[in-house]
């Protein structure tokens, strides 16, 4: 599999422990790469690197972690838009659950 | 607004055999242009447990989503609630309209009243189906996206071994560990 991606939670550069149980069965099904968002994600990119990620993207607005899920989901859909992930892994967390889900419905199908 | 049962298809929306977001698509389709402030719903179906619908319909409608409410208050055109987190819980507002999901507990059920349950028998329950929602064709198994292939119970825990200690009680423990190449 060419590109699986891991939505990778973190606090104030902390991974949540799902994420690195994420990363361990990514690496395993193919080139894995680490989505972090939110302030002091780049102080996790070593811990995720060491889990598994080949690639981490990082950003660090605090809008990440003020505002619920849409920062996250707009700028994940033009990411996977760009380089077409074969599949994307989330903890089933509060804001993961959130992230996916509304995710999931892009784009509007016409309804 | 008018209660609406969604009626045709649902077994296809939420059977086995589904089409992502089909469920969320119908909801939206039935509400949309109808006047709303406040889409309240629970956090998850007992069965699936995947939670998506409340997040893929507040997607679908362009609104804001207050997921895993403890606590809502709505005044002055916001709704604020109390949003459940791993360590507690943290205080959230967004301007209505909103689609808020809450967890258990969040009230207590009221008794009907008489007065009530007698007027329910005269409310009008409109009946739609696929068609009705410009969803013929278009949701369900016709856009089919993911099947449920095997439904299997969790496995249930083995019952632990006790070692009854009759004075080799150490030595059977260790030959355990090392059957188990923990040392």
């Amino acid at each position: 599999m060419a590109g699986v991606w891991v939505f990778a939670e973190t606090v104030e550069g902390t991974p949540a422990p799902v994420v690195l149980e994420l990363l361990t069965k990514a690496r395993s099904l193919g080139e894995t790469t680490a989505i972090a968002f939110g302030p002091g994600a780049s102080k996790s990119v070593q811990t995720l690197g060491k889990y598994g990620a080949k690639k981490v993207y990082v950003h660090e607005d605090p809008a990440f972690r003020d505002i619920l899920a849409t920062p996250a989901v707009e700028l994940l859909a033009s990411l996977i838009e760009k380089d077409q992930p074969d599949l994307m892994i989330f903890g089933m967390t509060y804001d993961g659950r959130d992230v996916a889900s509304r995710l999931s419905a892009r784009p509007p199908p016409p309804c | 607004m008018v209660p609406a049962v969604i009626e045709d298809g649902v077994a296809e929306l939420a059977g086995p055999v589904r089409a992502r977001g089909s469920s969320a698509r119908a909801i939206a389709a039935a509400i949309k242009g109808q006047s709303y402030e406040l889409i309240i719903c629970g956090t998850e179906s007992t069965d699936g447990s995947s939670g998506a619908v409340p997040a893929q319909l507040a997607e679908l409608l362009g609104l804001p989503l207050l997921s895993f409410a403890k606590k809502l208050e709505v005044s002055n055109g916001k709704a604020q609630i109390d949003r459940q987190t791993d360590d507690g819980y943290d205080v959230v507002e967004a301007a209505l309209p909103a689609v808020v999901t809450v967890t258990g507990g969040i009230n207590e059920a009221r008794y009907p009243a008489l007065r009530g349950i007698m007027q329910a028998k005269n409310k009008e329950i409109k009946q739609l189906g696929l068609k009705d929602l410009g969803l013929d064709g278009k949701a369900g198994k016709a856009a089919l996206t993911e099947e449920v292939i095997e439904i299997k119970a969790a496995e249930a825990r083995k019952a632990g071994e006790i070692v009854e200690d009759k004075g080799d009680g150490a030595k059977r423990v260790a030959d355990y560990l090392v059957e188990l190449k923990v040392i």
